[in-house]
């Protein structure tokens, strides 16, 4: 073992440690309460049944997301940085747009009373719909992302041998993306996969999909190529161009559809606008919903903070030695409601404080975003020369200034991007603080849009999707900095 | 007796497919290159001796001292890698000043110094330049001030100017040499250019799957190599069987015998550089004769490559490939070339047995 992966492994023990510590005990208390539950469910021909179903409906999603996105994945590899970016801000923001707030847009849009109440969907139609639209974009800008990154030089000598762009497609740059689609589509499956109807069956086919998701990841990683980034043909005929533009804005407008909905329910009461909602929010000192409003923000940030501790940890542990992607994954896919059914066990031994609460629905926060911020960083940390150590080691520098000054310098723009997304999954994320009873701001829209007010609970809404897009679009400007000094 | 600035002491170490068996000093402040093909263990070398990996046995010693325990930290032994490593998030100054940390230098002392430093490897004033806005060449510049800021005992270049245009690499291999009278830094410099090696440095190591095959002079190395392989791979040549004596050999008739018996066995393999060979390319004009030497006449020529300053002609003589260096480009198909015996070196198995 050479000196720089016995410093990693040093300085990434912390991170699984602590991450271990965190997940055990609520998943451990999850098995313990819920096996004995197992074995009369998976008897019950009803509840298979239900599963069953679900399971296809979301395989189907998955799926039909796959097909509908792939358009979308060949105009994202081959166009420019400028646009490229704004549709990466766009179409990634979907997995900043909270399902609860999804959920209320189909509601507004075609619940009673809805803005298109003439189309019926049935609950498996909308929760089909609902995985449909967070799951293209989701595959648009992974796997996309992957194909751009893709050497092209065999593309282009299997062009002047003669063959044709179907068979090129078919034969090289199908089988080199294949991983991506895969990991793309594993990834879409668990996101819809996270809305449980038994969290130990659910956790344990998580725990199968997330294999294929870190299997594909390592393959992914291997094969992309830094300096093809820019070798993809950008140019297209204008029919091409015409109807891919047609394509990304069809996709963008059934993206915002929803958002939009939300806003104009908010401002649009008796067929006046008036903004008279937002007003009372923010000037008459509305203490229930500010005091929500900042602790939401306050529980993403210290949430974020902790989870990035944990998360450029893991990330320097995989990458230095290209394994355990899947411990840091495993509180992804068991999933936020899970984990929180866990901890529910966990509070059930420790005094009821509101401090015991807070605490506990931070370290589910932290379970499932360190997931996320390892995904983020991970490719960053990947991407640090190991030269750059070396020369540093050289010079006179020990190993822990040499990563403190060189390394982490440079994945800083990384873990910035993982830690404004992570503020936005979190502001966004619902299960733990509606379980402990925390005053949030969706604990807040919830209750509302519960009592009926919808005109304030989607200004609420509205205010939060805000909130995650802000976030979002600096997460986004930080991750082209991290790509520059890669 | 000079002092000695690096001694690897029967060091071996196997990484990958190679195993390093080295055994070598260089005096101090000299500037040594290691030459060899890829994958002969030249850029492992470097690492061993600044510490990067450790070897399995034997001993490494910098300006008198064992630093095989040492930690590459600790060792005083600075490398430049061929991607330079220019750490991207500081600056040009940053960069420098990253390698003054251990130095302890006041804030005055440290700018003067980074000034210094920049102007020794002839950067002038680019401190405050972002390290994305460099070229290839400034980069080089930066990583070996870097370099040379933290006062190392031992200065090791791997392949720095393997990613610049052959222009830039004729300037920059004078620089080098330059900088290390300057700064009077014991030097090991690997290349894979045998012509840059050979020009700048004091002594070369040829290297050959990880074992030394020859260390020396660049003019010993050239001029009396030890093997073919060195021979061959230091330059042009050519290498023929012995029985090309016999074919050849232009002597008076009464030193014929003499000559042969004296010089070379049937089991030896001759070796010479082509621009050692007089060449007669117009026919009709006489052959100058200088005796004893081995002529090659009108061989077939098979292939004329243009060099820029000559030609290099490859002809056929029976069933023989030779090859000479022409000023001009040869006017007929045919040419004729000789070569003196005292410019001919004999080998016995791969081995140098006379010259």
């Amino acid at each position: 073992m050479d000196r720089f992966s016995s410093y990693n492994r040093k300085y990434s023990l912390a991170g699984y440690l602590l991450l271990l510590v965190l997940f055990l005990p609520p998943f451990v208390l999850l098995i313990l309460n819920g096996y004995e539950t197992v074995p009369a469910l998976v008897t019950d021909m009803a509840f298979l049944k239900e599963t069953g179903i679900s399971l296809a409906l979301t395989a189907a999603a998955t799926l039909a997301s796959l097909i509908l996105a792939f358009p979308g994945i060949v105009i994202y590899s081959r166009c420019g940085s400028g646009i490229r970016n704004l549709l990466r801000i766009l179409l990634a923001f979907s997995f900043c747009f909270p399902p609860v707030l999804m959920d209320m847009c189909f509601d507004i849009l075609f619940g009673k009373g809805g803005y298109i109440a003439e189309i019926q969907m049935a609950g498996f139609l909308r929760s089909s719909a609902i995985s449909l639209m967070l799951g293209i974009p989701l595959l648009t800008v992974m796997a996309g992302e992957h194909w751009r990154r893709l050497d092209s030089r065999c593309e282009q000598d299997a062009r002047t041998l003669g063959a044709s762009r179907l068979r090129i497609f078919r034969t090289i740059t199908l089988p080199k993306l294949r991983q991506a689609m895969i990991g793309a589509s594993a990834l879409v499956f668990l996101r819809s996969m996270m809305a449980p109807e038994n969290p130990i069956l659910s956790s344990f086919i998580s725990l199968i999909v997330l294999a294929v998701l870190v299997s594909s990841e390592k393959n992914i990683s291997r094969s992309e190529s830094p300096d093809a980034a820019n070798c993809r043909k950008r140019r297209g005929n204008i029919l091409s161009v015409f109807l891919s533009s047609i394509y990304m804005i069809a996709v963008i407008a059934l993206l915002l559809v929803p958002a939009c909905s939300m806003i104009l329910r908010s401002v649009l009461s008796d067929g006046q606008f008036s903004f008279g909602i937002y007003m009372s929010m923010f000037s008459a000192l509305n203490p229930t919903w500010l005091v929500a409003l900042l602790f939401s923000l306050a529980l993403a940030l210290v949430s974020s903070l902790i989870a990035a501790f944990i998360a450029v940890r893991i990330s320097v542990g995989v990458a230095s030695s290209g394994s355990g992607t899947y411990i840091a994954m495993i509180p992804f896919a068991v999933g936020p409601v899970a984990i929180a059914t866990g901890l529910m066990g966990v509070y059930e031994w420790i005094p009821e404080t509101p401090a015991a609460k807070m605490v506990l629905t931070l370290i589910c926060h932290v379970l499932v975003i360190t997931s996320v911020q390892t995904m983020i960083m991970l490719p960053a940390v990947r991407s640090v020369r190991r030269s750059f150590r070396e020369t540093s080691l050289s010079l006179g520098s020990s190993s822990g200034r040499s990563f403190r000054h060189i390394d982490l310098r440079i994945i800083a723009p990384s873990v910035r991007t993982a830690v404004l997304t992570s503020c936005a999954l979190s502001i966004a994320s619902s299960g733990a603080a509606e379980a402990f009873g925390l005053n949030t701001v969706f604990a807040q829209i919830l209750r509302l849009s519960d009592k009926g007010d919808t005109a304030v609970s989607c200004a609420m809404g509205s205010v939060v999707l805000v909130l995650c897009f802000i976030f979002f679009s600096l997460g986004i400007g930080h991750s082209r900095e991290g790509k520059q000094h890669a | 007796m000079p002092e000695l600035g690096l001694v690897c002491n029967q060091i071996r170490k196997t990484i990958g497919k190679i195993t390093l068996d080295l055994d070598f000093s260089i005096n101090k402040g000299e500037l040594v290159s290691i030459i060899g093909p890829s994958g002969s263990g030249k850029s492992s070398v470097l690492r061993l001796v600044c510490g990067l990996e450790s070897p399995a046995s034997g001993s490494i010693s910098i300006n008198g001292k064992d630093v095989t325990a040492l930690e590459a930290e600790k060792r005083k032994a600075a490398i430049v890698l061929p991607d330079y490593a220019i750490f991207p998030t500081m600056s040009v100054e940053q960069n420098v000043s990253y390698a003054l940390k251990g130095r302890h230098l006041s804030k005055e002392e440290t700018v003067a110094e980074i000034r210094r430093l920049l102007e020794l490897v002839n950067l002038g004033r680019t401190e405050k330049r972002k390290t994305r806005e460099l070229s290839a060449e400034e980069q080089y510049k930066v990583a070996m001030a870097r370099a040379l800021a933290s006062q190392p005992d031992i200065l090791l270049l791997d392949e720095p100017l393997s990613a610049l245009d052959t222009k830039t690499r004729q300037a920059l291999r004078n620089e080098i040499r330059e900088i290390h009278k300057k700064s009077g830094v014991t030097t090991l410099f690997v290349s894979n250019n045998q012509e840059e090696a050979l020009s700048i440095s004091d002594k070369v190591i040829v290297l050959r799957e990880g074992k030394i095959e020859q260390m020396g002079s660049p003019e010993d190395i050239y001029r009396r190599p030890n093997s073919e392989f060195t021979a061959t791979f230091t330059g042009e040549c050519n290498i023929l069987p012995y029985d090309v004596i016999l074919k050849t050999l232009r002597v008076p008739e009464t030193e014929r015998s003499k000559i042969i018996y004296q010089c070379f066995g049937p089991e030896h393999r001759l070796l010479f550089r082509p621009e050692d060979m007089v060449v007669n390319d117009m026919p009709g004009l006489p052959f100058p004769e200088f005796f004893p030497h081995l002529r090659f006449e009108n061989a077939k020529i098979i292939r004329s490559e243009y060099l820029g300053k000559e030609y290099l002609v490859t002809a056929q003589y029976e069933d023989l490939i030779i090859k000479v260096y022409t000023v001009y480009k040869p006017a007929s198909d045919y040419i004729t070339a000789g070569i003196r015996m005292t410019k001919i070196l004999e080998f016995n198995d791969g081995r140098l047995i006379r010259h």
